[in-house]
C-alpha cells in the first residue's frame, strides 16, 4: 500500500498516523514521523476532543519572584529584616541575607478574590479567568537547564521544544505561517535557540524566531531585484519543473517540492502582512500600548498584539519572550524593587490587553494562555536587597481554553520557600497542556535513539485542578 | 588512550541512579555472544576484549552492518532499512543473500571502502534510470525490489557544494582548520562567536565548515543536516517551505548565481544556446533540451546583461532537478 493510499483509508485518528508513521519508518525507510502527502504540518486530528486550539506561552525570563506577584506571605514582613527561620539549601551564589518581606502590597481582586501584588494591576483585572499555580517545582536552579527543562522537559540541550511536539502532535491550521511562532521580544534566554529547536523531530517543528522589525522571518524578505525579471523569472522556474516532471513522470517528493514554492511566495505576503498593524482600530493599539512611554511595553505590546493576530491565522503554538528593560530580565540578584517594577511595567499592561481582547474577540476560549519563568526566587535576600533563584516553588498561571478559571492550586510553606501541598511538576504543566488539546501525552511518541521518546519523558500527571 | 579498571555495574531500575538491582557483569550484545561475559580480568577495562569481538571474523554484524550503510547512502534505502537497528524490531533485510554477499566479500576484500563502492555503483542496478514505468510501480509502489532508481534529494552540505562547484567558487584544498561559521541576524545566544565566518565559508566543502554546537548554520539544517548530538545512521528528509525560502531569497544562493552568471558570460560560450548547454552540463550533466533552450532564450532575449543570467543561474539552482537526483 502507498503511503498516500493508506492514509486516505485512515480513520482511526492520530494513534492510526503513528502506528502508520512506524510501518513507513521501518517500511520504506526515508521519512521519519507523521509526515504525509499534505506536508508535515497538515492538521492533523487530535486524540480526544480538546477544550483549546492554540497556545500562548508567556515565557518570563530569569524568574519572577513568586512571593512578589501571585504568592503572598505577611510571615515575610514580619519577620523581615531577621534571621531566615526555615534550613537554607545551597543557591547559586550563596550570599544569603535575612528574612525579605516583599516590598509590594496584595490587594484581592474579582468574584474568586485570587490576591496579586501591585506589581501586576492590569493582569489583576482577569483573575476571575486564571487559575493560579502556587506550586510548581524545577529540577534546576541555574537558568540554561532549567530553561531547557521548561520548554523541552528535559535540563540537557537537543531535546525538541514544547512548541515543536504540538506541531509534531497537531499540525497547524495556518497554510502560509509556520507552526510554531517564538516573538522575540529582544531577550533570548540562556540556552539560546535550542529551547525552541526541533531537536530530533524532523527540521519542519523547530520555532521560528520572528525578530522585531522589517524581516522578521529568516530570508522572508524577497531579494531585490529587477521589476522586469520578477515575474518572468518565476515563470522561467515554473516551465523549468515542468519539464523535469515530464521528463522523470510524477514523483512525491518533486511535486511537493514545486508545492514548497508556491507556499514560499504565499508566506512572502503573509508575514508581511500579519506584521503590518496599520489595520488595528487606535482603541486596540491604546489598550495594548503600543505607543508607551515606557519603550519595553511598547515592544511587548507589540508581541502580544501579534500573538493574537498569529491566533487568528491558525498558528499553533505562540512563544513570546520578554523585552529588555535595560537592567536584567526578571533575574534580581540585587535591586529587587527596580528590576521586578520595570519587568512588570514592560509585560503587565500588554498581557492584561491580550486576555481582553481574545475574551471579546472569543478566541480566549480556545486559545490556552500560558504565564511562567524557569523558576522562582528565594524567600530570603541575596544579598541585601535581591533574590536568589528557587526551584522549590514557584507560582505561574494559566488562562483560557479551558482552563477553570479563578482557583488557586498548590500551597507553599508560610515563607513561600517549598512547596507543601499539591507539588506540580514540568512534566505536569506539559501533560496538563498537551490535555487541554486534545493530546494524551503519553501516547505522542516519537522513536529516536532505539526507544520511544516523549515531552514527558516518563512522567507527568495532569493537574486535575485547573482543568 | 589510557586504560583504566573495570568496573561491573547495576542495573539502574527506570534509569534511577538511586535504585540500583544486581551488578551486571561487562560482556557483549546477548544476541551474538550469549549470556557469555567479557573474557577480561578484573584489572582491565575490557575495551579491548569488546573491540576484539566487534572485529572478530566470527562476527558477521559488523561488516553487514557496514555495507548495509554503505548501500544506503547510495541508494537511499538500506538493504536493511532501519540502518541502526539490525535487532529484532528492525526491519528484516530485503535482498538478505545479496547483504551477506556484499559483507563476506568487504572482508575478503581486506575491509576496503573503495572497492565496495566502486562494485556497487558498476553495477545494472545502481545504474538504472529513476523513469517511473506504469506496470512496475503498480507492482512494486514502494520500489523496495527496485525496479527503478529511487529519486534522492541532496544533502545539504552536497547542495552547498554543488552550488559551489558550479558557480566557480568550490576550493578544493584539503586539511587544514575547518572555516568559522556565517552568523545571520537569526543566530542569537550565549556564546556566540565575536565574528562572523564569511558568507560563502571561502568557497571550502562544506566538510571543512566550523560545527558549533549552539550555532549550526541554518542553510544546513534546514535540508536535515542532523544536529551534532547523536550519531545518526539517516537522515531525515523534510521537504519543507523553509528550504524554498531559502533558495529564494538566501545570499549565499544569490552570490553563487551571480557568480555563475559572470563566468559563463565570460567564458568562451558565445551564442544563448551555447550558453545554456554549457550550464546544464555544469548543473546536470547533461545537455537542455530543446525546449528548455527555447525556454531559456525567450527569457533571455539576447542580452548579454549580467542582471539577467544571474536570474538564469537562480532558476537554474531553484529548479527540482538541482536539488534532487533524478
Amino acid at each position: 500500500m502507498s503511503r498516500r493510499r493508506a492514509l486516505s483509508r485512515l480513520a482511526n485518528g492520530f494513534g492510526g498516523v503513528a502506528l502508520l508513521a512506524l510501518m513507513v519508518e521501518r517500511g520504506e525507510g526515508a521519512f521519519v514521523g507523521p509526515v504525509d502527502d499534505r506536508g508535515p504540518l497538515a492538521p492533523r486530528p487530535p486524540h480526544f476532543a480538546p477544550k483549546a486550539r492554540n497556545v500562548i506561552f508567556l515565557y518570563m525570563d530569569g524568574g519572577p519572584s513568586q512571593v512578589d506577584t501571585f504568592d503572598p506571605k505577611p510571615r515575610l514582613l514580619a519577620e523581615h529584616g531577621k534571621p531566615f527561620a526555615l534550613k537554607m539549601e545551597p543557591t547559586q551564589f550563596n550570599n544569603n541575607g535575612t528574612t525579605f518581606g516583599s516590598p509590594w502590597k496584595f490587594e484581592r481582586y474579582g468574584q474568586c478574590g485570587t490576591p496579586v501584588s501591585d506589581l501586576f494591576p492590569h493582569v489583576a483585572r482577569h483573575v476571575d479567568d486564571l487559575a493560579v499555580v502556587r506550586s510548581m517545582v524545577s529540577n534546576f536552579s541555574e537558568h540554561t537547564s532549567a530553561n531547557y527543562f521548561l520548554h523541552t522537559g528535559s535540563g540537557l540541550q537537543g531535546r525538541p521544544s514544547m512548541g515543536a511536539w504540538f506541531g509534531y502532535g497537531l499540525g497547524s491550521d495556518s497554510r502560509e505561517l509556520p507552526g510554531f511562532v517564538v516573538l522575540n521580544g529582544g531577550l533570548v534566554p540562556p540556552g539560546g535557540l535550542d529551547n525552541f529547536n526541533s531537536g530530533f523531530l524532523p527540521a519542519s517543528y523547530q520555532g521560528s524566531l520572528f525578530n522585531p522589525g522589517d524581516e522578521p522571518l529568516a530570508n522572508i524578505r524577497p531579494m531585490a531585484e529587477r521589476d522586469d525579471l520578477r515575474l518572468a523569472k518565476r515563470e522561467l522556474l515554473k516551465k523549468v519543473d515542468e519539464g523535469v516532471v515530464a521528463r522523470l513522470g510524477r514523483i512525491d517528493e518533486i511535486e511537493s517540492a514545486i508545492a514548497n514554492d508556491e507556499l514560499a511566495y504565499r508566506m512572502q505576503i503573509a508575514v508581511p502582512e500579519l506584521t503590518d498593524l496599520r489595520g488595528e482600530s487606535d482603541a486596540t493599539k491604546d489598550l495594548y500600548g503600543l505607543d508607551a512611554e515606557f519603550k519595553p511595553t511598547a515592544t511587548f505590546a507589540r508581541q502580544c498584539l501579534l500573538a493574537r493576530r498569529l491566533v487568528e491565522r491558525g498558528v499553533r503554538f505562540i512563544e513570546l519572550t520578554c523585552p529588555s528593560v535595560g537592567a536584567d530580565r526578571w533575574d534580581q540578584h540585587g535591586n529587587l524593587k527596580k528590576g521586578h517594577q520595570d519587568n512588570a511595567r514592560a509585560v503587565d499592561q500588554p498581557i492584561g490587553a491580550l486576555l481582553t481582547d481574545l475574551k471579546a474577540r472569543g478566541l480566549l476560549e480556545s486559545t490556552l494562555v500560558v504565564w511562567s519563568g524557569e523558576f522562582g526566587r528565594t524567600p530570603f535576600a541575596q544579598g541585601s536587597d535581591g533574590r536568589d533563584h528557587n526551584p522549590f516553588g514557584f507560582s505561574i498561571w494559566l488562562a483560557g481554553g479551558g482552563v477553570k478559571g479563578g482557583v488557586i492550586h498548590g500551597q507553599t510553606d508560610e515563607y513561600g520557600y517549598k512547596v507543601i501541598a499539591d507539588k506540580v511538576e514540568v512534566h505536569d504543566l506539559h501533560a496538563t497542556m498537551l490535555h487541554l488539546l486534545g493530546i494524551d501525552h503519553k501516547r505522542l511518541t516519537f522513536r529516536f535513539g532505539g526507544r520511544d521518546m516523549r515531552l514527558t519523558d516518563v512522567h507527568g500527571e495532569v493537574i486535575a485542578g485547573v482543568v | 588512550m589510557v586504560e583504566g579498571n573495570g568496573v561491573d555495574e547495576p542495573l539502574l531500575i527506570r534509569g534511577n541512579s538511586r535504585a540500583p538491582a544486581r551488578t551486571v557483569p561487562r560482556r557483549f550484545l546477548e544476541a551474538i555472544a550469549g549470556d557469555d561475559p567479557l573474557a577480561c580480568s578484573s584489572e582491565t577495562s575490557g575495551r579491548r576484549e569488546l573491540a576484539e569481538q566487534v572485529a572478530s571474523a566470527a562476527n558477521p554484524l559488523t561488516a553487514r552492518v557496514f555495507v548495509n550503510r554503505v548501500w544506503h547512502h547510495l541508494f537511499g534505502r538500506g538493504i536493511v532499512a532501519s540502518v541502526d537497528n539490525f535487532g529484532v524490531l528492525g526491519e528484516r533485510p530485503s535482498h538478505p543473500e545479496l547483504l551477506d554477499f556484499l559483507a563476506d566479500r568487504f572482508v575478503r576484500e581486506g575491509w576496503s571502502t573503495k572497492r565496495l563502492v566502486r562494485m556497487i555503483v558498476l553495477s545494472s542496478t545502481y545504474r538504472m534510470s529513476s523513469r517511473a514505468d506504469a506496470l512496475s510501480d503498480e507492482k512494486g509502489p514502494d520500489n523496495v525490489l527496485l525496479h527503478r532508481a529511487r529519486v534522492r534529494r541532496l544533502q545539504g552540505e552536497a547542495l552547498r557544494d554543488a552550488m559551489l562547484l558550479v558557480s566557480g567558487r568550490l576550493d578544493r584544498t584539503q586539511f587544514g582548520p575547518s572555516v568559522p561559521v556565517h552568523l545571520t541576524p537569526f543566530m542569537q545566544g550565549r556564546g556566540k562567536p565575536d565574528k562572523s565566518g564569511p558568507l560563502d565559508g571561502a568557497g571550502r566543502r562544506s566538510l571543512y565548515l566550523e560545527v558549533r554546537r549552539n550555532f549550526l548554520s541554518p542553510f544546513l539544517l534546514a535540508f536535515d543536516t542532523p544536529i551534532p548530538f547523536n550519531t545518526m545512521g539517516r537522515r531525515n528528509v523534510s521537504n519543507v517551505p523553509a528550504q524554498a525560502l531559502i533558495l529564494l531569497n538566501d545570499p549565499f544562493v544569490t552570490d553563487e548565481a551571480k557568480r555563475w552568471a559572470r563566468h559563463t558570460l565570460e567564458g568562451p560560450e558565445r551564442t544563448v544556446q551555447a550558453r545554456v548547454n554549457a550550464m546544464y552540463r555544469a548543473a546536470f550533466g547533461r545537455e537542455a533540451t530543446p525546449e528548455e533552450v527555447a525556454a531559456l532564450g525567450d527569457f533571455v532575449q539576447g542580452r548579454d546583461d549580467p542582471d539577467v543570467w544571474s536570474a538564469v543561474a537562480h532558476v537554474l539552482f531553484n529548479s527540482k532537478e538541482f536539488l534532487y537526483i533524478p
